[in-house]
């Protein structure tokens, strides 16, 4: 009788060990397979980098598409088709589409909304051409006035051209870092000012032998085109020609979710990026 | 089968049996939890795709998207290195021989950004590295060309891949035929300067 009590104790305990090792053979293989399903690059932004790319290769297209003034919609339509195909191989569903070409501000996007005050380009060695055409009915006053401006490597201006309405009157006024230089009409409409190969602006004299960058202020108080080419301290070639801004908008669908949206201003024809 | 009268069944009066069962329970138990533990460990070499090198992976993935960005970077209306290396591309695949980048024709790979990214970052801390030109042609397939060829990859590799846009007015003279002829990438629409969309795959794996 003794001999079978201990026995059913015996079995009562294994029993209670059985069911632990149940329990904890399930947590491990439940652990295994959880962990084994789950994505190992889910904590990289590969998004962020897609989506980027795919910002920086449409502004390309968009520039590519611009053609005397106005957008090639082929070259769109066959560059929307390619990212499409593009896309779907990854499961994206790919969209674009784009408002009609406006007159650029001086802004960095180009947009009367963006950033006024912001430098066009940096470490310059040489200007080549440089070309602003103002429309005057945008312009300020002189408190608001549009200023482009060079500055040296150390951060001090050392010329500047303020241009800015005085009673229906559109003047230019050049400077060096203390004193002004010129003040000169430069008449209505939208004139043209061309600051190198013209003494009047003293910019080639003032900028030879410098290192320097160009700084666009006030750039959401006048409307216009400009053209800005030369060579860097690198010796890269820079070129940058603003004649349009277009906002285009682009989209990226994956399982039914909108994964991007945007909508992104770009500045024609050359060189945003 | 039926039993003499008074004499009681031996497997049923057996207490013994049913602790050997449960022995047995146990043992197998025992068996399993170690079949797991060892599936588990010998996960983590660095070969095995799993989660044990999710990490090494995702190391991976920022390395060649990073790479990728500073040779697609371009300023001020400039191509990209990356764009200029494709422009420049004669057609050939080239392997990294310890010392540089050659073809099978023994041509060296030169003047190119994307051989020197690679060599600096990539062959400096042991990383394979193959890269790939794919597009898509007009019946709706993806075709691919090797431009840096270093071998198969492993299970654990990671692809990352960029795109970059050719246009006619990108080649020399605007004239891509020479291009065209070494690379087989064909002018996607003969209608406009658009030339084609090339998806740059870079692929890294550990050794």
């Amino acid at each position: 009788m003794k001999k079978r009590n201990d026995s059913a104790q015996m079995i009562l305990i294994a029993g209670f060990a059985i069911g632990i090792g149940i329990v904890v053979l399930t947590v491990m293989l439940n652990n295994i397979i959880y962990a084994s399903n789950t994505a190992s690059e889910a904590n990289i932004e590969t998004n962020v980098f897609d989506f980027s790319n795919t910002v920086k290769v449409t502004t390309q297209a968009y520039e590519k598409a611009y053609d005397s003034g106005s957008i090639n919609n082929s070259y769109i339509a066959n560059y929307t088709s390619k990212m499409a195909m593009s896309h779907a191989i990854a499961g994206f569903i790919f969209t674009l589409h784009n408002d009609s070409l406006q007159e650029p501000y001086f802004t960095q996007n180009g947009l009367h909304t963006g950033d006024p005050d912001w430098v066009v380009v940096d470490r310059i060695d040489r200007t080549d051409s440089f070309e602003l055409m103002i429309k005057t009915s945008s312009l300020g006053n002189a408190s608001k006035c549009f200023v482009v401006e060079a500055i040296n490597q150390s951060g001090s201006m050392f010329w500047s051209a303020r241009v800015f309405n005085s009673s229906g009157t559109y003047y230019v006024n050049v400077t060096n870092s203390t004193d002004v230089l010129r003040t000169q009409n430069i008449g209505s409409g939208n004139p043209s000012l061309n600051i190198t190969n013209n003494t009047n602006f003293h910019f080639d004299t003032l900028t030879a032998g410098k290192q320097y960058r160009i700084r666009f202020i006030n750039g959401d108080n006048a409307s216009g085109t400009f053209t800005l080419s030369g060579e860097l301290i690198n010796g890269e070639p820079f070129e940058i020609r603003r004649y349009h801004v277009l906002n285009t908008t682009m989209s990226l669908n994956k399982n039914g979710h909108l994964e991007m949206n945007v909508t992104i201003p770009v500045t024609l024809p050359r060189g945003q990026l | 089968m039926a039993t003499q009268k008074g004499r009681r069944d031996p497997l049923k009066s057996n207490l013994s049996a049913q602790l050997h069962t449960l022995e047995a329970l146990m043992a197998l138990l025992l068996v399993i939890g170690v079949i797991i533990y060892t599936v588990q460990a010998t996960s983590l070499t660095p070969l095995t795709s799993s989660t044990a090198n999710a990490h090494i992976e995702a190391q991976l993935q920022i390395l060649g998207q990073d790479m990728l960005n500073s040779l697609d970077h371009s300023e001020y209306g400039q191509d990209s290195p990356l764009k200029k290396d494709i422009l420049n591309w004669n057609g050939k695949y080239y392997t990294w021989n310890s010392q540089q980048y050659g073809s099978t024709s023994g041509e060296n790979l030169t003047n190119s950004s994307t051989a020197e990214v690679l060599r600096s970052v990539a062959v400096g801390r042991g990383i394979a590295h193959n890269v790939e030109f794919a597009w898509i042609e007009e019946d709706g397939t993806m075709r691919s060309m090797r431009y840096i060829y270093n071998g198969e990859p492993s299970d654990n590799a990671v692809i990352i891949t960029k795109r970059v846009l050719l246009s006619d007015s990108d080649f020399p003279d605007t004239d891509p035929t020479s291009f065209r002829q070494n690379s087989g990438i064909r002018d996607a629409d003969q209608s406009t300067d658009l030339y084609n969309l090339i998806d740059v795959k870079l692929t890294l794996w550990r050794m």
